[in-house]
């Protein structure tokens, strides 16, 4: 285990170090975060990371295959970009997170802010709490559950993708429509929420793509 | 991209200018071309006078005693007296006795090309270039204790960088309103004629100066800061967070797409806001215990020295997103 101390080496220095941590197969701690941005930014290949305490901005973005643990908060843009992996955060997270997600997990045990999976292309967002407005706004593909309740314009302008909201739905965004929720998508949700540990509601609401706005052609965007 | 912070203590005075040099400090990243405070205090009296507080822009040692002239004499003709004068930096504070009309002597003072950065029985404003802690090392103000305060860190967008277009605002004219923004409006012009055609003059062609107008003036009609500030988020077009200090509150407004962040901590003793959590830290570091929250877009909110605190969130069918 390679412990890094925020307060005594910089950013740059910690990221520099979770690059040469991929390469040694080593599993890394960091220390004071003190809410500092761009933390574990731009690490390609495994790593398996935890942050005792709370990230600031740009938290786990550009990451592939990186095992990260957050154990505060984590600010605005937390995932940004991420290819694979999963990305777990014991707090809080900010406004825009997984922004342009392509794929792996990014788990919020407490609730999240406002326009969280924006343009998100694959991969999957959980939130424990409750979400901010605008969640899944134009997103084009992947999956985005809440647990607690979800502010205004749920899947606003969305392209693809699903949305599960477990609580109450303030409103809905132009060109998101309410479907069935199946045994299969209950199945699914089960076994999703069990790995994290985290309770499943009774039921949930599901919200997909009216395709009236914005649609992409079937054969592009079926699966990953 | 601006930083902006704000710190209010419940029933009590406390370390407001210190506060605020490290909540500054904190967020510094988003904008180093300028910064500056606004620290409220209590009012000051002398027998039965309020004490009226001017910090007024010097920009040498020659300047200022021409100034001083100019103040003393302005404040003779009407039966005021200056009291102390100390000039730090390009910043000359006066404490003076003066009953008129506060807008009326800022508009004299403004023909005699003097420029006023803030009048008011509580409120001082320190703002130059530089970050807050280059502030603090000329002008000292992490000295001065409070009730509340508001702080910036400028990254200029709308107008050119220079002292006077740091922030916070003084509502030119008013006393003891003062607001810090992040964002831009864009219907800035528009709004300023209007409030132009009703006599208000402009300092700057800085948006954010109209935002501390805006709200004295509806404060002058007796409306509540919060009232205003819901219905700022109509009036006030373009992306923006901004923070508003008035005698006894300090309240924000984010608009409905919230693209400028704001988080903050309620605690038992005090409340502190900042752009983001960072500052927050900067500030208190061992956060162990606290809830960092972030009010959601479209809300206004507001806090009162007596610890009382009122939230609103409008919704979007008002604004026909949909």
């Amino acid at each position: 285990m390679i412990t890094l101390d925020a307060d005594k080496v910089s950013v740059t220095e910690i990221n520099r170090a979770l690059r040469e941590a991929v390469k040694a197969g080593e599993e890394v701690e960091i220390l004071n975060p003190r809410a500092r941005h761009h933390l574990g930014v731009g690490i390609l290949g495994e790593l398996n990371m935890t942050i005792r305490g709370s990230a600031g901005y740009f938290c786990g973005c550009l990451n592939e295959g990186v095992k990260l643990r957050v154990e505060g908060n984590v600010g605005w843009f937390a995932a940004d970009n991420m290819m694979s992996g999963e990305f777990i955060v014991e707090g809080n997270a900010g406004s825009c997170a997984a922004p342009g997600m392509r794929g792996g997990v990014l788990v919020v045990k407490g609730h999240m802010g406002s326009r969280s999976g924006q343009v998100m292309k694959g991969g999957t967002i959980i939130v424990g709490g409750n979400c901010g407005f605008m969640t899944g706004f134009m997103m084009i593909n992947g999956t985005i559950v809440v647990i607690g309740d979800a502010g205004d314009l749920v899947g606003h302008y969305m392209v693809g993708g699903t949305i599960y909201v477990g609580g109450k739905v303030e409103s809905l965004g132009v060109d998101a429509r309410e479907v069935d929720y199946t045994v299969e998508d209950d199945i699914y949700l089960s076994d999703l929420l069990a790995c994290y540990g985290l309770p499943k509601p009774p039921a949930f609401r599901k919200f997909v793509s009216g395709q009236k706005h914005h649609r992409y052609g079937k054969k592009v965007y079926e699966g990953e | 991209m601006c930083g902006i912070g704000g710190v209010l203590y419940k029933n009590a005075t406390g370390k407001v200018g210190a506060d605020l040099k490290r909540l500054i400090y904190g967020i510094r990243h988003r904008g180093e071309d300028s910064s500056g405070v606004a620290i409220f205090s209590a009012k000051e009296k002398i027998g039965k006078y309020d004490v009226l507080l001017i910090n007024v822009r010097v920009e040498n040692d020659k300047a200022a005693e021409d100034v001083l002239a100019i103040v003393e004499d302005l404040l003779k003709k009407v039966g005021g007296e200056i009291l102390e004068a100390r000039t730090k930096g390009t910043i000359m504070s006066i404490r003076a006795f003066y009953e008129g009309s506060e807008p009326d002597l800022c508009y004299e003072l403004d023909k005699c090309k003097v420029q006023t950065i803030s009048i008011g029985n509580q409120l001082r404003i320190y703002k130059d270039l530089g970050t807050s802690d280059q502030l603090d090392e000329i002008y000292n103000y992490s000295s001065v204790e409070g009730t509340h305060g508001i702080g910036h860190a400028r990254l200029a967008t709308e107008s050119v960088v220079s002292p006077d277009r740091a922030h916070p605002f003084w509502a030119y004219g008013f006393s003891d309103v003062a607001i810090v923004h992040n964002g831009q409006l864009t219907n800035y012009w528009k709004l300023r004629r209007k409030f132009e055609r009703w006599g208000y003059q402009f300092r700057t062609d800085n948006d954010s100066e109209l935002i501390a107008i805006y709200i004295a003036h509806y404060l002058k009609t007796d409306m509540k800061l919060q009232d205003i500030l819901v219905q700022s988020l109509e009036d006030l077009d373009g992306t923006y967070t901004f923070l508003v200090s008035t005698p006894t509150e300090i309240g924000f407004a984010k608009d409905k797409l919230a693209a400028k962040p704001l988080v903050y901590v309620d605690m038992e003793d005090r409340v502190v806001l900042a752009s983001e959590e960072i500052s927050l830290q900067a500030l208190l570091p061992d956060m162990e215990n606290v809830t960092v929250e972030e009010p959601p877009p479209y809300s206004t909110g507001t806090w009162s020295i007596t610890g009382e605190h009122n939230f609103t969130k409008l919704t979007y069918r008002a604004v026909r997103l949909e």
